[in-house]
């Protein structure tokens, strides 16, 4: 029997293949109880790598999230609800007939003051919700300065470090120079005097007429 | 306000406040072009959690994990001006994160050889220093069940590339793609990096998952041979 490569297992595992892929491994399985078997024993580790949990870290809580969008979002949800509550009871004629009277003599009135409510806690949750982000914005922006700050001092510190370390060198280098410098100046001149000395004094070199 | 209700609440909300908040993309561009502070602060809260849970399962140690996250947003922050809008942002994400978490392992292995160094007369017991190292952190101990424990060992127990990819798919939820995006190598190779990965996993988890409790405090007679990467 023809084994498809393991890998092939890997996307059908996950449901990241295509129909036509999944079919075909599908079949294979049904008929191979090896690859079966392995396909099944992947199963089972994936679930028990659920057993591991890490600790939960409380969430805030979904009210509590800044921004507009989330009034918005908000809104949507309680619009969407009305929609559907609206689309799906059921009424009869009459009734019917007697809401649409009320509600053509109402509308104007409640849409100018629901608009002016729905603008006004717009606003309210807006202010708070951005107020909070700000704070919050504040918090996290100060935490990740302190640590770049801190980072920028050290850096500045090693650099300085560095030179005062070069400045010494250089230093030693003029020192060892000059003191290298002095040494020749001295051998020169002893060297001179050493030539001058009468009792070393050779005709030839010194007068070479002479002879 | 039950915690169930209250993360469903929030996972609806969070996906239709993006029908009206910027994408994660445009806010780093404000944020590399304009030095957009609150839109950076509004990326942490995004990812924050997520990049924490990677590199407590990357790692082993929730509280260090709570280090590289910080970590990994300070190097966002710092690198954002060399920031290429030419793949998701999310993608660009945990690639930093990930590298943190391997520096971070490297680190835990050096000083398991100083260990080894500095103590010769241990290598009599070469299982002390391993049950030393698999002992479970004091967070692994409240948090989870014997099971649990017995899975973190399994996982650790497989080597980083392994590891890596089970993390990201089983416990992140990225496609096949987006994790061969992330780690830039090409699907295949992510499909049979898993292959292994399951494979050994299930070698290792199997003989000792019918086995009682008490087998915790042994020293794993099923370490397989150790990868050095």
């Amino acid at each position: 029997m023809n084994h498809p490569d393991r890998e092939e297992f890997v996307p059908y595992l996950f449901g990241e293949d295509t129909p036509e892929t999944r079919r075909r491994l599908h079949e294979h399985l049904g008929a191979c109880p090896q690859c079966q078997a392995e396909v099944e024993s992947w199963r089972r580790s994936l679930r028990r790598l659920d057993a591991w949990r890490t600790p939960t870290v409380p969430r805030p809580s979904f009210v509590a999230r800044p921004g507009l969008s989330w009034a918005f979002a908000l809104l949507t949800v309680v619009g969407l609800a009305a929609f559907l509550l609206g689309r799906f009871t059921s009424r009869a004629e009459a009734e019917a007939k007697l809401q649409e009277q009320i509600a053509a003599r109402l509308k104007p009135e409640l849409t100018a003051e629901l608009r002016q409510v729905v603008r006004e806690e717009v606003a309210k949750a807006a202010d708070g919700m951005l107020a909070t982000s700000r704070e919050e914005s504040g918090r996290v922006l100060a935490a990740y300065e302190r640590v770049v700050n801190a980072r920028l001092e050290a850096e500045r510190m090693q650099r300085i470090s560095d030179c005062l370390a070069l400045k010494k060198d250089v230093d030693t280098i003029a020192v060892n120079a000059d003191a290298g410098l002095r040494d020749t100046e001295q051998r020169l001149a002893q060297m001179v005097v050493y030539r001058r000395s009468p009792a070393l004094a050779n005709p030839l070199i010194d007068n070479p007429t002479h002879h | 306000m039950t915690a169930k209700w209250n993360e469903r609440m929030t996972g609806i909300f969070t996906g239709l406040s993006k029908l009206w908040s910027a994408t994660d993309e445009e806010v780093m561009l404000r944020v590399k072009e304009r030095d957009d502070h609150q839109g950076f602060a509004r990326l942490v809260r995004r990812w924050e959690r997520p990049i924490w849970r990677l590199c407590a399962r990357m790692t082993g140690d929730a509280h260090r994990a709570e280090d590289l996250k910080q970590e990994t947003f300070v190097r966002l922050f710092e690198k954002r001006k060399s920031y290429q809008n030419t793949g998701r942002f999310s993608t660009y994400l945990w690639r930093i994160a990930l590298n943190l978490c391997y520096d971070e392992l490297r680190r835990q292995e050096r000083r398991r050889r100083l260990f080894r160094e500095e103590r010769p007369q241990d290598e009599e017991d070469p299982h002390m220093e391993q049950a030393a190292i698999d002992a479970p952190t004091p967070d692994a101990c409240a948090a989870q069940s014997e099971e649990g424990e017995l899975v973190r060992r399994a996982l650790f127990e497989l080597p980083e590339i392994y590891r890596t990819v089970l993390v990201l798919r089983h416990y992140e939820g990225l496609k096949l793609a987006q994790i061969a995006e992330v780690l830039e190598i090409p699907e295949g190779t992510v499909n049979s990096r898993m292959a292994e990965a399951l494979t050994r996993l299930s070698r290792i988890l199997e003989p000792i998952m019918s086995k009682s409790a008490s087998k915790l405090a042994q020293p794993n007679r099923f370490i397989q041979e150790r990868s050095v990467l």
